[in-house]
């Protein structure tokens, strides 16, 4: 009794409001998760249970074989390797670089501040265009290297910014307390600033981890050796036909069955997708950032 | 000590940035094979950088490559092959505007960017070369004369694609009209009469009347067959009784076809889902057995096609005809190729005449089967006319596998189809050759050889305009007449009026 009390009662408005919500936001999940889980049913089933009907809700029948198969592909391995490489390596330097560009920038007392950094926005306003970048690559000997991958976009202006904003709203008595406890510059940064700055790190680590993964059209530019494709150039080769080899009878990994293709997919996107669940605790906060000053 | 410890992270710090930067920094230069044992001292090897889009679907060229080394040891060159990812000539594009030219360089055929290297002289005119090059000059002359230059002289190597033959026509399921008895069918009524049957007598034999006759594939399906039934001469343009090129939906042939098509829709006949199929849609609605009929490309695909029908019904069996023939007995049905790719050499190499001559091998049928079958005694070994691939030693090269080719092979000069190759180990071989055979036969001509430039610029708005008002009739929201005529002004209005008059005036030079 005492319990029925103290509830606040809903306006019916605002029951049905809610009920629709629900049943909205269902639908529009479902809609989103359901392509993944097409791709994953059609993976792990053998390729007549795929042909025979167009919606796969649940596998009929399991077969390991379109993993198998891929998981035997050279080629797989191979892009893997150096999508990985581009990854670990990429977000590693872009991190790097960022972090200690957006700590010196978000110092106060920096003189020509706003000039270093009106040069940094400029970049993100006017880019310099296919072809000079193209030479620029060229001329630094990057040509066909996974540097051409990691080394043009080693950092992004509009993460920068996210996380110099954040530095900027650390109070600056903070730092000034470490000083005064004998913590040297450098010290700051790693022992106070970072630390207290994890939410805006981490998130920008994923916005790295993730632009890196899918790397794809500067690929198609710097690289020409099969070798060195990244996992994602790969990937469409396999999942795209090229309608003039496909048609004309030259060899195509597009002729592969749909359930291999698929099982290529998920082996492409679980990784990454991996990683969310870790961040997920961070990325909540991160959202906020840079809401809060300019 | 604490400032020790300052000093040891900044140094660390700028130890893993310069780390960073150099580390990856190295270039690695790709199937750079030196040539070993070449008897001929006095002969300097030439390095030869070529950049293609080559086969993307290809293995990649390995370090030690004993093609290669065969065809360096031939010319005296170091070849290096730089395969652009995708078939993306966009690469091949911007390395040439960017100045960073490869010796020999692979683009698209007739492109605005290919003629672009023409008109700039960044290419090295073949005909200076034609001497040792027999082959590069029979080709050129005999088959391919109106590939010139506006100075006469030829620039390139063209390969164009389905330009002898071509593997798309009408396939079927030969087990319904077994069970329906049905001939495969000879003319248009016969062709609606067997797609009726498909529709009505359930061949599927599930008991409901659930599959279609033919379906296709998007924006608007492969129907133009049943014009060229009806009399349509050429896949591009056609040419009125005056002589004059008009469009095709204007050419007297148009109306009957799209009345017959109409009534192929309204029955029920024409799979309505073709709207939205993409190949592999289309593929599977005919295993899974709903349609008869489906446009595809055959060749490889017969035993690819067939295997996965037997997949889903044992009983499966690929069919594979002539189009059907209008009241004329004409047919039709894919057209003759216009584009393709063009292999030229640039101003750039220093030694032009080994590329020519390495560009001819490559169109020999020396060099074709260097490529396909590989170094006899090591790849492959012949007994009698027979050939026994030894897989072992070509997967080491990285040959494809069950008798198929090197990386080499397609996609530059040839692809397999252009060639009639398929490697004896291929399953229904005969079937599929026979297959090409058929659909060659009734291959359509073009009225002009090449895409005009007014059809690069203009041919995209004109097509979509096309493929809308063509959909609409086919599904009766507006008269035949009424369309026809409406098309024809927009079509002319929106740039078709230029693209005519460019085709006039070079049909008229041609004739």
């Amino acid at each position: 009794m005492k319990k029925r009390k103290n509830t606040i009662q809903i306006p019916t408005g605002s029951k049905i409001f809610d009920i629709f919500n629900y049943i909205f936001l269902s639908i529009v999940g479902i809609l989103t998760l359901y392509p993944f889980w097409d791709a994953f049913v059609v993976s792990l089933s053998p390729i007549e249970e795929y042909l025979k009907t167009s919606i796969h809700l649940w596998p009929t029948k399991i077969s390991i074989e379109p993993y198998s198969y891929m998981l035997n592909l050279r080629e797989l391995w191979i892009s893997y390797w150096n999508t990985i490489i581009v990854t670990v390596v990429g977000t590693s330097l872009n991190m790097l670089m960022t972090i200690m560009t957006a700590y010196v920038l978000s110092k106060k007392d920096l003189k020509g501040q706003r000039i270093i950094m009106f040069f940094i926005i400029f970049t993100m306003m006017f880019s310099g265009g296919l072809i000079p970048l193209y030479i620029v690559i060229k001329n630094l000997k990057m040509m066909n290297s996974l540097a051409a991958l990691i080394i043009p976009t080693a950092m992004s202006t509009y993460n920068l910014i996210i996380l110099r904003n954040f530095f900027y709203s650390i109070p600056q008595s903070l730092e000034e307390a470490a000083m005064i406890d004998g913590c040297s510059e450098i010290g700051i940064l790693f022992k106070i600033v970072i630390p207290i700055s994890k939410p805006a790190i981490t998130t920008i680590t994923l916005f790295y981890a993730v632009t890196n993964w899918n790397q794809f059209f500067s690929a198609v530019l710097y690289i020409y050796d099969k070798n060195k494709w990244p996992l994602q150039l790969f990937l469409r080769s396999l999942l795209f036909e090229n309608d003039m080899a496909y048609q004309a009878g030259g060899e195509s990994l597009f002729m592969l069955g749909q359930p291999m293709k698929m099982a290529a997919v998920m082996m492409a996107i679980i990784p990454i997708m991996c990683v969310y669940p870790f961040f997920q605790k961070h990325f909540t906060k991160g959202v906020m950032l840079g809401a809060v000053k300019g | 000590m604490k400032k020790k410890m300052d000093f040891f992270i900044a140094s660390l710090m700028i130890v893993i940035l310069v780390f960073s930067v150099t580390g990856c920094g190295k270039e690695n230069k790709v199937n750079k094979v030196n040539s070993k044992g070449d008897e001929r001292d006095d002969d300097p090897i030439d390095p030869i950088v070529w950049l293609t889009t080559g086969d993307m679907a290809a293995k990649p060229i390995l370090p030690d490559d004993r093609i290669v080394e065969e065809i360096n040891k031939r010319f005296s060159i170091d070849l290096q092959v730089q395969m652009v990812p995708e078939g993306d000539v966009t690469k091949v594009n911007i390395a040439m505007a960017s100045g960073d030219f490869p010796d020999i360089v692979t683009g698209t055929f007739g492109s605005s960017a290919t003629n672009q290297w023409i008109n700039d002289g960044l290419l090295v005119s073949l005909n200076d070369y034609f001497e040792s090059t027999p082959n590069l000059e029979k080709t050129l002359t005999e088959e391919f004369d109106w590939t010139t230059a506006d100075d006469g002289n030829f620039y390139g190597y063209p390969f164009i694609t389905q330009y002898k033959s071509t593997n798309t026509t009408l396939a079927f399921r030969q087990d319904w009209m077994d069970k329906l008895n049905l001939e495969v069918p000879k003319t248009l009524d016969d062709f609606y009469n067997v797609l009726k049957a498909f529709k009505e007598k359930d061949p599927d034999g599930n008991g409901e009347k659930d599959t279609y006759g033919i379906t296709s594939i998007k924006p608007i399906g492969d129907f133009n067959f049943i014009f060229y039934a009806y009399g349509r001469k050429y896949a591009d343009y056609q040419l009125d009784d005056n002589g004059d090129v008009i469009p095709h939906f204007e050419h007297f042939s148009f109306k009957p076809g799209m009345e017959y098509l109409r009534k192929l829709y309204v029955e029920g006949l024409i799979d309505p889902e073709f709207l939205l199929n993409d190949r592999n849609k289309m593929e599977e609605r005919f295993y899974q057995s709903k349609v008869g009929y489906i446009t595809a490309p055959l060749f490889r695909h017969v035993s690819r096609l067939e295997g996965n029908l037997q997949k889903m019904n044992p009983e499966g069996k690929l069919g594979y005809s002539y189009p059907p023939e209008g009241p004329d007995g004409n047919k039709g049905f894919a057209p003759v190729g216009k584009s393709g790719m063009y292999t030229a050499i640039t101003k750039k190499c220093e030694a032009p005449k080994k590329a020519a001559q390495f560009i001819d091998f490559m169109i020999s049928d020396e060099g074709k089967n260097l490529v396909r079958l590989g170094i006899e005694g090591i790849h492959y070994t012949k007994d009698g006319k027979e050939i026994i691939y030894n897989e072992e030693e070509r997967a080491k090269d990285n040959f494809a596998e069950n008798g198929w080719a090197h990386p080499l092979a397609w996609g530059s000069f040839s692809c397999p189809l252009e060639s009639n190759y398929l490697p004896a180990t291929e399953k229904s071989r005969e079937r599929a050759l026979e297959s090409v055979e058929i659909a060659s036969a009734v291959q359509v001509p073009n009225l002009i050889t090449n895409i005009p430039m007014m059809e690069i610029e203009y041919g995209k708005i004109v097509e979509d305009l096309y493929n809308q008002y063509f959909i609409d009739m086919l599904q009766g929201k507006i008269e035949i007449d009424q369309g026809v005529a409406e098309l024809s002004e927009k079509w002319r209005a929106q740039g078709g009026d230029k693209i005519l008059e460019e085709v006039q005036v070079i049909y008229n030079n041609n004739k």
